[in-house]
């Protein structure tokens, strides 16, 4: 099964928390034999002696075992993305920060391809709200799995999608503080793996 | 396509020549009309086909609560930093009425016992010389207090807070007596482990499905193992049908009660829906002993097992210049593929080295005194040399089989056949991992070996080798 991650950046140079968790539940779905790869719209990979460019200009490298595929910030058009995807034949798409990897999912949606939405803050609603639309909408309400970070992005964006389902998965980290990337990765396996399940 | 298909066929293919090897021609036609009745049994049980559907039970929207007593056995000696989270977890499970932890102590010297008075757990506590597997959880089964016990070991943990309801509602929804689960693997597990794992898990059909196992129609080691496979890693039994039956041997003591309840028409659960946290990244010479051990109670449990005929003299060769090889392959040909690259680069550059014929000449560089500190264990070099010391004759090297290299070649292609599930490209962390792991299955492979040896060999090869035999059986 392969699984595409599609995250906003992704700096091996330096990491945020989001970068962190990717790589970690990248590395976790590979370990349980997945087969994974990032796509990233930004990423500084100096310390990475392994970049190539491939012919859609598109950079590749490896980072600690897992592949990356980074856009670098160009646009380009949607029969390129379309091509991408095709390309890499996801059985799943996992999405971090949905509205900076826009384009990216709606053709994915249009390919037919499954996603899981994970938002991780709640400021960027705020920030993109006048620009939801009919097609936004239908984005969220589309995917396989909307899971929100916390109880307060859950809130921030059940109040523009009424009745989207929102799962919160990590905040049991925060309350419990005992969650492993184990336990994570094996919640994220069962959304991925299981049609339609709960966790 | 086409691809796939002929890496397939190359790892059937090794795997025929190394039992060609191994057992001769004869044997090897009498287990092809084996796996040929196999087959056809199989098909004609299909209309009872086991599998099920893979699913959570827990998306019953009215998922019943259990209203019994879940009773977690766990034999334990300095179960380390994370035994605390292990009963966090256990005393997290939700839809059951109550859940009781029964610790089976043998000598701890670390915090574990105050771990487990902190979640309340009951604390048996038996001299360390007493311990054996079965000793430890027969009596653990003995004080419970639930109509239900689960065998978990002191380093698997708990997924999530319904794993115990979903294991109880299988053996229930099944009509089973026991149900086992797959394993999710940790962050720190190696290419070994996976790959080993990987195929267990395709051997009991559990990889995408769940089974409920029942006797088989033909009674060979194959079928029973893959019908009869409980784990202790995490094993739920009802209470009345375990304590009937007991565990009874030191060792393989869930492999030998599963096959005694099928064998008494009894069905049993393996789900893959819910998995238990659980891996290891040990070291080579760990495996070697215990392959020398597993060897040993297989041959109790099944009358039919496999024995390999080979002489200490002629293993002794074998062990000591395979090793030799392994240094040569590994350092002057495998770490000269350039990275990153592409599987199929990998894939084609690794079987053209594991195809090409070497001379013993060649890799005299890399002999017994290399030590090659990136992948080997100080333990399995010393065990080499002693293996080296053990014997002075010499063998004819024109006569030598050469069974090890043949069954580390057909272990290379099994690796290559699970890594083109999950690589698309490689680069050097995962050539590091790849490098290990050769090292890994030649050491298990030396200890079935030097088992069957043992087994089957002379009185003087008994002789010789009863100092390595005592030394392998400690601590597995």
């Amino acid at each position: 099964m392969k699984i595409l991650y599609l995250v906003e950046q992704f700096n091996p140079d330096s990491f945020t928390d989001i970068e962190v968790f990717t790589y970690e539940l990248c590395l976790m779905m590979q370990k349980n034999g997945y087969n994974v790869k990032i796509i990233t719209c930004f990423s500084s990979y100096n310390t990475c002696n392994n970049k190539r460019i491939n012919k859609n200009h598109f950079v590749e490298f490896i980072y600690k075992g897992i592949p990356i595929l980074n856009l670098d910030g160009k646009e380009f058009q949607i029969k390129v993305l379309k091509d991408l995807i095709r390309k890499e034949n996801p059985d799943v798409i996992h999405v971090e920060y949905p509205f900076r990897t826009i384009e990216l999912i709606k053709v994915t949606k249009e390919l037919g391809i499954p996603y899981v939405l994970n938002l991780c803050d709640k400021y960027l609603i705020n920030e993109h709200i006048k620009a939801i639309d009919h097609s936004f909408k239908d984005i969220f309400f589309s995917a396989k799995k909307v899971i929100a970070l916390n109880l307060s992005v859950k809130k921030s964006y059940e109040k523009y999608f009424q009745d989207l389902k929102i799962t919160i998965l990590h905040e049991e980290v925060a309350n419990k503080n005992f969650l492993t990337i184990e336990q994570i990765a094996y919640k994220y396996e069962r959304i991925y793996r299981i049609k339609d399940s709960k966790l | 396509m086409l691809n796939k298909y002929i890496r397939t066929f190359s790892m059937y293919f090794q795997g025929t020549v190394w039992y060609i090897k191994a057992y001769g021609i004869k044997m090897f036609l009498r287990k092809l009309r084996h796996e040929a009745k196999l087959i056809l049994s199989s098909f004609f049980e299909r209309g009872n086909e086991a599998r099920r559907k893979l699913i959570s039970f827990y998306e019953d929207e009215e998922a019943s609560f259990f209203d019994d007593i879940v009773s977690v056995i766990i034999p334990t000696k300095n179960a380390g930093s994370e035994f605390e989270q292990i009963l966090y977890m256990i005393r997290s499970q939700k839809g059951i009425k109550d859940i009781e932890i029964i610790i089976v102590d043998s000598g701890s010297s670390d915090s574990t016992l105050e771990i487990s008075k902190r979640y309340k757990a009951k604390i048996i506590q038996i001299p360390p010389e007493k311990f054996t597997h079965s000793y430890s959880r027969n009596l653990g089964a003995e004080n419970t207090e639930g109509n239900y016990i689960l065998f978990m070991t002191q380093d698997a943990c708990p997924p999530n807070d319904t794993w115990i309801y979903e294991l109880l509602s299988a053996l229930e929804n099944t009509g089973s007596v026991a149900v086992s689960c797959a394993e999710f693997q940790r962050s720190d597990s190696d290419l070994f482990y996976r790959v080993i794992s990987w195929r267990h898990s395709r051997i009991l059909g559990i990889d995408s499905n769940d089974r409920i196992l029942k006797k088989p129609v033909i009674e060979d080691v194959t079928s029973l193992r893959k019908n009869g496979q409980l784990s202790d890693v995490a094993c739920l039994i009802m209470k009345d049908v375990f304590l009937k039956y007991k565990h009874r041997t030191n060792y393989a003591e869930d492999l030998d009660l599963g096959i005694r309840l099928v064998r008494d028409g009894f069905k049993l659960v393996l789900v893959s829906s819910a998995k238990v946290i659980h891996s290891h990244n040990r070291d080579a010479y760990y495996y070697l002993k215990r392959e020398f051990v597993e060897t040993f109670f297989l041959k109790d449990i099944f009358k039919n097992f496999d024995i390999l005929p080979i002489e200490f003299s002629s293993l002794r060769f074998e062990i000591i210049n395979t090793y030799c090889l392994i240094n040569y392959v590994v350092d002057d040909k495998i770490s000269t593929i350039e990275l990153p690259c592409k599987f199929d680069e990998f894939y084609n550059s690794i079987t053209k080295i594991i195809n090409s014929e070497y001379t013993y000449e060649i890799f005299k560089n890399y002999g017994i005194n290399y030590q090659n500190k990136n992948y080997n264990d100080e333990n399995l070099l010393a065990f080499i040399k002693k293996i080296m010391e053990l014997n002075s004759v010499v063998v004819d090297t024109s006569s030598n089989k050469g069974l090890l290299i043949a069954k580390l070649r057909y272990s290379i292609c099994l690796i290559l056949e699970y890594m083109k599930g999950c690589y698309e490209e490689i680069d050097e962390h995962m050539l590091e991992d790849f490098k290990a792991s050769i090292y890994k299955f030649f050491a298990s492979s030396c200890g079935r070996f030097l088992s069957s040896c043992y087994i089957a060999g002379t009185d003087e090869d008994k002789d010789m080798l009863k100092e390595v035999y005592h030394e392998l059986f400690k601590g597995v």
